[in-house]
This record gives C-alpha cells, structure tokens and sequence, in this order.
C-alpha cells in the first residue's frame, strides 16, 4: 500500500519531502489497480533540485477529512487551495517540477490515495472488479491536456493555479469544480492554459447549460484563432468571453 | 499550437533563426558544438534529447514579411507604429504560455515582387527546467492596437483588425526536450548508424535487435532511402506503404527476438529453481521486460483470448510448458499473432497494389 517516507524526520510536524514515483513510464491503470487492491508498495525516490530536497507540507484543511467517502464541491475546493499551498516550495524551486507525471502519481498515490479511490474510482479496490481498471488512470497524468484534466489531483491544482494566477484569490476554485464538463470544456483546450481568460469563462458561463457553453468555448476558441491571445488584455479577454456568449445567447450561432 | 489564419496581408515571413545553448555556465553557438548532436538539428527543430546538461538556450529570430498586400488594407507610413513583431511560446506539459514582443523595421527593397519588407527581430531565452517535452516557438506579426481596414470598409461600415489580429506569421520553431514516445518507441531506442562501420553489426542487414538495458533497434544508415522511408510522415502513396510494411517487418523481427529471449531466459531460471513462482519471475524482470511482458505476452500464449487476457494468466500456461509445447508457441503462436497485431497482411497488401498501380502507371 502507498508509503509514508519514513527518512523525512526531524522535520516539522506535518512536513515531508517532495518525493515521485520511479519508472512513472511503465506505470499504467492496471499496474495501479493491482499495486493498491495488493497493498504493494510503489517505489519512489526523493525529488532533488539545484542539489536540495524540496519540502511538501500539506496542512489539512480544518474539517476535512481527507479520508472521506463522498465529496462535495465545498470539499473539494478545500483540498484544491491546501494542495497548491503546499506545493509552494516546489514552484519556488521550478515551475517545471509540476510537469512531472512521477511527482503527481507520488501525491496520489501516497499522500491522496482515499480521494482519488472514493472520488474517482467508485471506492473500489478489489482484483475482482477489472471494469473499474481504467478509472485508475485518475492517479496518473501525461503531457497532454487530456490527461491533464484528468488526473484527480492535478485537477484540483490547475483549478487552484488558474484562479490564483488570475486574480491572486482561490474565490473561483469552487465554480471551476462544481461542473466537471465546464472544467474540462476551459481547461483542455490549449486557450484553457491562460489563467485569466479561464476565470472570466468561468465567471460568465458558469450558470450556463451545457450545450450553451460548450459552443461558446469553441466560438471563443474561433475567435482567437486569427489572434494572439498572449497580446491581448484582461478587458479584451473579458469583451471576447461576452462576445461568444451574446452569439449563443441571440442563436446567431448554435451547435 | 494551432491558430494560424488562411489569409493574413503580411502572410508568410521568411524566417532565419541563430541558436546558443548554455552547457555547464557556458555558451556556445551552434558551430561550437559537436557535429554529432547538430547534425539531427533541422532548421525549425531543435532537438536537445541528448544534451541533458543543457542548462539555457537562446534563439535569435529575424522575420521578413513582403509588405505589398499590407498596403492595399493598411498604411506604409505607420506600419512601424501599427505593428508588432512577437514570439508565442506554448509547452503542454507545464501548461505555459508565453510571449515576447520584439522590433519592426520597414525596409524599401529591390527583391522581385517586393516593394517593401516588414523585419521582424527579437531574441529570446529560455531557462530549460521551466519547461519538459517539446517548447513550440511561433513568430508573428499583430496589431499593436486597432487598426482601421480600408481594403474591406465601406462607407456605411468601418472594418477594424482588432489590437493582436494575426498580420502574418512565419515558421514554427520547436526545441524538443524529450520525446514523449509511443509504440515500438516506448521499448526501444531507435540509431542509425552505419553497419559497415559499427563493431558487431552485418553490412548486410538493414536492421539489428541488442536485447540490453534499454533495448535498442539499430538501422542501417548505409540501405538507401531506407532513412527517408521510414522518418517519413506521409499518411498515403508509396512512401507510406513502404514504411508502414518495413515497419511491421521490424516490429515482427524485434518483438520475438525479446519475448522469445525473455521466455527462455525464465524458462531457465525455473529449472534451476523449481520453487519459483510466475508472479515471483514476472517481478524479477527489469522494468523494460515487465513492459513488455505486460503488454505483449498474451501474443505467445496459444490459449490467450487476446490483450485482456492477465498476464500472470498467460506467464503461468506458457512456463508451465514442455520445451517442445514452448518451442512450438514460439515459432507457431508468437509469429501469427504478431501479424495480426502489426497489420502485416494489412501493409503488404497495401504495398503490393502500390507497386502494381506504379506498373500500370508506367505502362
């Protein structure tokens, strides 16, 4: 079963080292399903930066049990802003670290390991049950967006960075959580890895249904297709988000 | 990344780009390295995967745009004031995006066609443990703020190109970090090298399998067009049919040799110890073999019902075997099935009836 490094004493109660799991390549949905229902251990090693250990020190939020069978958005949000604290000391040391699929699968295999079973994957870890294998591929991620946004606990991360690099506040962490299919519609699109226009989609079509917003996002995504979004301001960003919403919105474009 | 529009009135700029790396505090310009390593450099791509060490690099763009269609929509006189010359970065495993604006120079020329040329220059840096994978580096022309269209305004209505409206764009630049591979690719490391020359290899093979840690596929540099072939990104006509047919052959080749030295190796190792479980020899392989193992096994287990089927399943069955029951679903089991999951029908008919559409062609 997932480990707790037990080489990190003699630091602050609740403090660890940033560790990531070894071979992450050869890592796949089965491989994680099987390790966990066998309780195996997953071989990790110590992430080492510029020559020094980077601290991971997760402070639970109060009142939440990180242990708990049913997740609400509320709990969620929660577990999204305490993850990207504690992964203050690693964007301190390199932003490029949270590129690292091995780093992601250490955090959920052995720091978050009930989340992602209970959220993700229906609670289940038995060897009997070879449907739910592919749900596993929660604990893992890779360099595309897809995998990404799939990935439970990068999830929360890309949710918490998004709303923070905005506008330096977690208040959008929720809405971005509280609809899968809007959070993945923003965040696997390339569009989705500016964190400013991600808040103002957000902000504007989050009571939206479905069918509404997921057209808008392509309208914007259209749109920016003969632009730089890079050039562009959050004023112009925010006319743009408005601009795809009053065309679905007036039916001059559906889907 | 995607996002280039089909018309812009500066089009496509001609781009020219000076490269530096950083290795070990540091620089050197492109003619300072090894020709070994820039030797796999094309223009646009950059291919880093085996300077681990270097730390930075820097690349030097300058872009030339024909300004003649601008003029029809836009003014000359203002161009400098109109326009901006940016670098788009985009890398998907750290979800960054980034830009840097540069300078714009109009430059009167006699080039044939060209009235006027738009230079775009700029210098960039990038500090590689920001960034995993492939960096994509676009360079392009926008609007600097709203700029009225004159070509396509009328006088009841007044056409703006918006403020970062794409004016034109040149070459993508990519600096690969890593490869994110796929396949044969994931198992293997692919070299070319020169068979003739390299210890150990026959001149007169077009390929050869090293069982090692990693594995590698060597291909032999000196098979003409052999290399053109099989890097070619064609999806149909000859070269692809081609490639997808030498593929499947190599694939074939590669994939029994190392089930085939894995299986017996382990075969071994059981009867020297009779107590040694199948679980016990699938965790005592490497890495690499327990990928492989994982992944492709099922192909030499006559009683598997396909890829699904557990390994541990298929590991037992087959070691449980006589040499003979071993030998048979080695040289029976393993190549049938291996045709069936690389296509190899699919290829050589695809192949064949290019050869014979290139007849009637030629007849």
């Amino acid at each position: 079963m997932p480990t707790d490094q037990d080489n990190d004493e003699g630091l602050l109660e609740g403090s660890k080292f940033l560790y990531r799991i070894k071979n992450i390549e050869y890592l796949t949905a089965a491989e994680v399903q099987r390790k966990i229902s066998q309780k195996e251990d997953f071989e990790t090693e110590k992430v080492i930066f510029g020559g020094a250990p980077i601290l991971f020190k997760f402070k639970s939020p109060k009142g939440l049990d990180i242990k708990k069978k049913k997740w609400s958005t509320d709990d969620e949000a929660k577990l999204a802003v305490a993850l990207f604290e504690s992964l203050s000391p690693t964007r301190d040391a390199s932003v490029g670290l949270l590129s690292d699929p091995g780093i992601w699968a250490w955090i959920g295999l052995t720091q978050f390991p009930d989340y992602v079973i209970n959220r993700w994957c229906d609670g289940v870890v038995t060897v009997s049950e070879p449907k739910d294998i592919k749900k596993f591929e929660y604990f893992l991620t890779g360099y595309g967006n897809h995998t990404q946004t799939r990935c439970a606990l990068r999830r929360l991360y890309i949710a918490a960075n998004a709303s923070w690099r905005a506008e330096s506040t977690f208040d959008f962490v929720h809405p971005f959580l509280e609809k899968a299919d809007l959070f993945t519609s923003i965040f696997e699109r390339n569009i989705g890895a500016d964190s400013g226009l991600a808040v103002e989609i957000v902000k504007q079509y989050k009571d939206l249904a479905r069918k509404q917003y997921r057209v808008a996002i392509k309208l914007i995504g259209l749109i920016l297709s003969t632009m730089s979004l890079e050039y562009i301001d959050e004023k112009e960003k925010k006319a743009i988000v408005a601009e795809a919403k009053a065309a679905i919105s007036s039916g001059l474009i559906s889907e | 990344m995607k996002g280039l529009p089909v018309y812009t009135t500066l089009g496509q700029a001609q781009v020219k780009i000076k490269v530096r790396v950083l290795l070990n505090g540091i620089w050197y310009d492109q003619d300072g390295l090894d020709k070994e390593i820039t030797k796999v450099w094309s223009d646009f791509r950059l291919d880093l995967t085996s300077l681990e060490s270097v730390e930075a690099i820097e690349i030097d763009f300058t872009a030339t745009a024909v300004a003649d269609e601008y003029v029809k929509a836009y003014s000359l006189d203002t161009i400098e004031n109109d326009v901006d010359f940016v670098i788009r970065s985009w890398n998907g495993p750290s979800r960054v995006r980034g830009m840097k604006i540069g300078t714009v120079t109009k430059k009167s020329t006699t080039a044939r066609g060209a009235k006027v040329h738009l230079i775009g220059e700029k210098t960039i840096s990038l500090t590689l443990s920001d960034f995993r994978g492939e960096i994509e580096l676009t360079p392009l022309f926008v609007a600097k703020k709203k700029i009225h269209d004159r070509k396509v305004s009328t006088a009841q209505q007044k056409i703006e190109l918006p403020k970062g409206g794409i004016l034109g764009w040149g070459d993508q630049v990519v600096v690969a970090l890593e490869e994110e591979k796929a396949g044969l690719q994931s198992l293997f490391i692919f070299k070319w090298v020169p068979f003739s020359e390299w210890p150990g290899l026959n001149s007169s093979d077009f390929f050869s399998v090293e069982w090692n840690t990693p594995p590698v596929i060597y291909l032999n540099q000196e098979v003409e067009n052999l290399e053109n072939v099989l890097v070619s990104n064609a999806s149909q006509g000859g070269p692809a049919s081609a490639r997808d047919a030498l593929n499947s052959i190599i694939a074939h080749q590669a994939m029994t040799s190392v089930l085939s030295s894995i299986l017996l190796g382990a075969k071994q190792s059981m009867r020297e110890n009779e107590e040694m479980t199948a679980e016990y020899v699938l965790e005592s392989l490497n890495p690499m073999e327990q990928k492989v193992v994982r992944a492709w096994l099922h192909v030499a287990d006559p009683d598997a019902t396909g890829e699904k089927t557990p390994v541990l399943e298929s590991l037992e069955r087959l070691l449980a075997m006589d040499e003979v029951q071993l030998q048979r679903a080695l040289i029976e089991t393993l190549p049938q099935n291996l045709q069936v999951a690389f296509g190899s029908k699919n290829a050589a008919e695809k192949l064949l009836a290019q050869m014979t559409k290139g007849n009637t062609n030629a007849d």
